[in-house]
């Protein structure tokens, strides 16, 4: 789908990462040599994950991310909408919305939900939460999103223990009278199979052996690599052209690129594809990983931590991923308030 | 692409120190792992005439396979 919302603002963006950071080498001890692990290290472009420490969960990342923003200045009253977008929730039912609301001190007069959604997460949480502005006349949503996808990492897959890192954020979405964002958001649920965590849901129960769950990838995320690779260079790309070719806008005129830093030889293929310079597609995640749906503002607070964010007019976010999901949209964040990277 | 390029371009993708020609068997370089592949799918979707699948990729046996990919005549 194609299509304009106007009159929302990103106000806010804050992220939160663990303390806890661990080397590639470490993580993949016992199943690749030293060298191994480096040469991965170095095709990726992560050589430190943030793992999140067995009793912190994505809640309270995001938890702690959206208390830093209320620090800054907003006001937990003005919040009309809490959604918090995740695949690693405390439970599987109640939603773990109801929880944050009550643990943030949230009015209880506020529409508050959970979104099953991965790496476009973000995207998709701007959205929605725009598309309810007008019904919450004058108030704001609070949009947490975030993943603690070490844990989704088979023990023996390394393709996944190398890049996968946890992170919450959150953002505060509000109204405005001049901004407008355009979204280009597609779904491609027949390839729904290639990053696929089969048990844990009611279909098919996680296979356990006592408090411990039994070593067999259906308990964990599989993911077919060579296939993730192909939606990312071909389906993306054609989504973001053809955002830019609704909104009538050149690439060129694109101020910074944000999009889903699933790992740099994604990120910069992806520039290259679309012929957009890989300075303005920058790559942070270094030495946090791949964080699913946290991974577009993690990037924004490293910019912010590193000095580099500017009040940027024309930029373009993009999140991919899990579903198969494609979420663009160009924003202007000439007024958003970046808070550096937190830990937790 | 001349194919001297395309063997320095492949050394540089699966970073490895072996000696390459177009008649080199993949499966005897060491480097030519899952890292790789995905590595050879990112270069080809910039470069290629025609796009490249995953499963070409895989079945591909010698590093003239990969070149003959990325030139659009398999």
């Amino acid at each position: 789908m194609l299509g304009k919302l106007s009159g929302v603002v990103i106000e806010a963006v804050g992220a939160v990462v663990s303390k806890n950071r661990v080397s590639v080498e470490a993580r993949c001890k016992n199943l690749l040599s030293a060298k191994k692990a480096s040469r991965l290290a170095k095709g990726t472009g992560i050589h430190k994950l943030s793992i999140a420490v067995p009793e912190v969960c994505t809640s309270d990342l995001c938890y702690q991310a959206a208390e830093k923003i209320f620090a800054s200045g907003w006001d937990r009253n003005d919040i009309g909408a809490l959604i918090f977008i995740t695949q690693t929730a405390d439970y599987l039912t109640p939603a773990t919305s109801y929880y944050l609301q009550e643990r943030l001190h949230l009015p209880k007069d506020i529409i508050a939900y959970d979104v099953n959604l991965g790496c476009s997460g973000f995207v998709y949480g701007i959205f929605q939460a725009a598309s309810m502005l007008t019904f919450l006349g004058g108030r704001k949503v609070l949009l947490m999103v975030g993943d603690t996808s070490s844990r989704n990492a088979f023990p023996q897959d390394t393709g996944l223990l190398s890049i996968a890192g946890d992170a919450g954020a959150a953002a505060i979405i509000g109204s405005n009278e001049t901004s407008e964002i355009v979204f280009h958001i597609e779904s491609f649920g027949e390839r729904a199979d290639m990053l696929l965590v089969k048990r844990g849901g009611y279909r098919a129960l996680r296979l356990t052996e006592g408090e411990r769950l039994t070593d067999n990838i259906e308990n964990y995320c599989n993911m077919d690599g060579l296939g993730v690779m192909a939606f990312s260079l071909e389906d993306v790309p054609k989504n973001i052209e053809q955002l830019f070719e609704y909104a009538s806008i050149g690439i060129e005129e694109i101020e910074l690129a944000l999009v889903h830093q699933a790992n740099s030889m994604i990120v910069s293929s992806l520039a290259d594809k679309l012929g957009i310079q890989r300075e303005k597609m920058p790559f942070r995640s270094e030495n946090i990983g791949n964080t699913s749906s946290a991974s577009i503002p993690v990037l924004m607070s490293e910019m912010q931590r590193r000095g580099e964010f500017k009040p940027f007019r024309k930029v373009l976010l993009s999140g991919f991923g899990v579903g198969m999901s494609v979420a663009s949209a160009i924003v202007d964040l000439s007024h958003t308030k970046v808070l550096e990277t937190g830990e937790l | 692409m001349q194919e001297k390029d395309f063997l320095e371009k492949m050394a540089e993708i699966m970073d490895t120190e072996a000696e390459l020609s177009m008649d080199t068997v993949l499966k005897d370089v060491e480097e030519w792992d899952s890292l790789s592949y995905v590595a050879f799918l990112a270069f080809g979707a910039t470069i290629a005439k025609e796009k490249i699948w995953p499963a070409d990729v895989k079945a591909a046996e010698t590093l003239r396979d990969l070149y003959n990919l990325l030139m659009g005549d398999k």
